[in-house]
């Protein structure tokens, strides 16, 4: 378990041996890159298994993998620097969906968590609307789709609704739960020092809480994108998941492709982003075997 | 959510461990109720909790969304079993050659990390529009999930448990199938619990886009009927089903893996 009480007073001398730091038997971080580098061979094999099975078995649906990233390249890549290399029909797509993606994810995280401080801290609201909330994690928030292109037409504000709905309930669960595990105690000592009200939520409850906390908002990056692609693939006219049902719909089927590789690239991307960020907030957390990774 | 310790076996005891839910439900209904009767949102939006519930008996009785609705969960049930059966064994095969562990988390974290609806389009084109394209893309979706819980549950094995294995000379199965297995259960469950819900979210999307059966297909026919109040009774119906499917694993958890300390 991680050692809260360095969040306290991270100066004070506590007994774990990763609480003051890394630990002595951590390599270089250059020397972590490059196991991580290495532990690459597996994604590389299988993606050499892609290429040959599809040029084995040609078929006009699942295209080599070169191939692919040849239609990737030409599609969303240029040799202008200006633009960080990334072509017009990238920023164009990407743009609209990353737009959306962050409002509705952003707006999630804030509700989420204010509502789950207010649920963690107090026993009667948590009681009051733990059926709400359970009834709202158990949903299936797509099926509300069809809902949503009624309410907001085929607009920005649809995506990012469903986005939203699709991602506070993880987020404010996580933060509740991880709130009320405070100990008492230190609620308590906050308390004796005079802190106000707000500092003791600033400087006590959420650090204490911050691993779970960042652990409901990572899982719902996942979840966000699925639902941005799903809700760009049922109703609209730009982003990412249309540029890829229009290629579908027009027999462009590379471009389709490149399409999900562009997906795929953003989704690593943003989840390589989220552990970092979590990794660099919770470095006081000690972590070892495959949570370092 | 935390979940109070249930209060003594009193009236008081009792009234408070329902009034308390209750009084939640009915203040969000009221405020349903009120944003819909004063008109605050459209009819066609967000139909007032009369109407919603009015609905549910005439979509039960249409003969057609329950058997839909059974298309959709038995989907559900294929894939969540087809990937456990296999993910579960690769996770436990691969978490006992430390060599392969760390790549294999490398490769899943890239696959995971792919949204699975980019590939409705791709599951439609090879598979078509019927239950192999739906159990492959929610197999798709839940398979890194699985494969992931098991890998740190593997890790997370005593080490000193192994070894006792060992110098009794149980052989590498024996060790994996009597050790490793059961302090892994647990983490696997959780595992297997979010991909219940994530393979729900994946074949609704897929009903939502195209497939030809389910309860999906049936909400999107009475949303393009101008029907909203039959398309939240269905969604009411399917977070319901949502709930009971998710508290059955949840009970099914705590009475199997008796050896592991709840809290």
């Amino acid at each position: 378990m991680s050692s809260p009480a360095a969040v306290a007073d991270p100066a004070a001398p506590t007994g774990g041996p990763a609480a003051g730091g890394p630990g002595p038997a951590r390599p270089p971080r250059w020397r972590r890159a490059l196991t991580t580098l290495a532990d690459g061979w597996l994604l590389l094999a299988l993606l050499v298994v892609w290429e040959v099975w599809a040029r084995a078995d040609p078929s006009l649906f699942f295209p080599p993998l070169t191939k692919v990233l040849g239609e990737f390249g030409s599609v969303y890549l240029t040799s202008d620097p200006s633009t960080l290399f990334l072509s017009a029909g990238f920023w164009d797509n990407a743009g609209v969906s990353l737009a959306r993606f962050l409002q509705g994810w952003l707006g999630a995280i804030v509700v989420g968590v204010a509502a789950g401080l207010a649920l963690g801290r107090s026993r009667v609201l948590s009681r009051m609307y733990d059926p709400i909330v359970r009834f709202f994690m158990s949903m299936p928030k797509v099926a509300l789709l069809p809902v949503a292109v009624q309410i907001f037409g085929v607009t920005d504000a649809m995506n990012v609704f469903l986005i939203f709905l699709g991602t506070v309930w993880i987020i404010l669960v996580n933060t509740a739960d991880g709130i009320a595990g405070v100990d008492e105690s230190w609620v308590r000592s906050g308390r004796s020092l005079r802190l106000s009200r707000f500092a003791l939520f600033t400087r006590v409850l959420l650090p204490a809480a911050a691993p779970r906390i960042l652990a409901g908002i990572r899982v719902s990056v996942g979840t966000a994108l699925i639902l941005m692609i799903v809700s760009e693939l049922y109703a609209t006219t730009s982003g990412l998941g249309y540029q890829i049902v229009y290629a579908e719909r027009t027999f462009a089927y590379l471009e389709m492709w490149a399409g999900l590789v562009l997906v795929a690239l953003i989704g690593i991307a943003l989840n390589g982003a989220m552990s970092a960020v979590e990794r660099r907030l919770l470095r006081w957390e000690r972590r070892t075997g495959l949570a370092d990774l | 959510m935390s979940t109070a310790p249930a209060g003594p076996a009193t009236t008081e005891g009792r009234i408070a461990r329902l009034g308390y839910p209750v009084a939640g439900v009915a203040s969000v209904v009221a405020v349903w109720a009120l944003a819909s009767g004063l008109g605050l949102v459209a009819p066609e939006a967000l139909p007032g909790p009369l109407a919603v519930l009015a609905a549910i008996p005439q979509l039960l009785g249409d003969g057609e969304f329950l058997p839909e609705l059974g298309d959709t969960l038995w989907t559900w049930l294929v894939s969540l079993v087809l990937t456990t059966v296999v993910a579960v064994p690769v996770g436990l095969a691969v978490g006992s050659v430390p060599a392969a562990q760390r790549a294999t988390m490398v490769a899943v974290n890239a696959f995971r990390s792919v949204p699975s609806s980019a590939l409705i389009p791709i599951g439609i084109l090879i598979f078509g529009l019927g239950i192999t394209m739906k159990v492959a893309l929610a197999v798709y979706a839940i398979a890194w999930p699985i494969l992931i819980s098991t890998l740190y549950g593997v890790a997370s094995t005593e080490p000193m448990r192994i070894d006792a294995g060992r110098s009794m000379r149980w052989p590498w199965w024996r060790r994996q199938v009597f050790v490793v297995l059961p302090s892994a259960l647990p983490q696997i469950a959780t595992g297997i619990r979010i991909a219940a819900s994530v393979a729900l979210v994946v074949v609704v999307s897929t009903e939502l886009l195209g497939a030809s059966t389910g309860a999906g297909v049936v909400l999107v026919s009475y949303q393009q009927g101008l029907r909203p109040d039959v398309v939240y009774a269905g969604v009411l119906l399917l977070a319901a089903m949502g709930a009971i499917v998710y508290a059955l694993l949840a009970g099914l958890e705590r009475r199997l893996f008796t050896w592991v300390p709840h809290v």
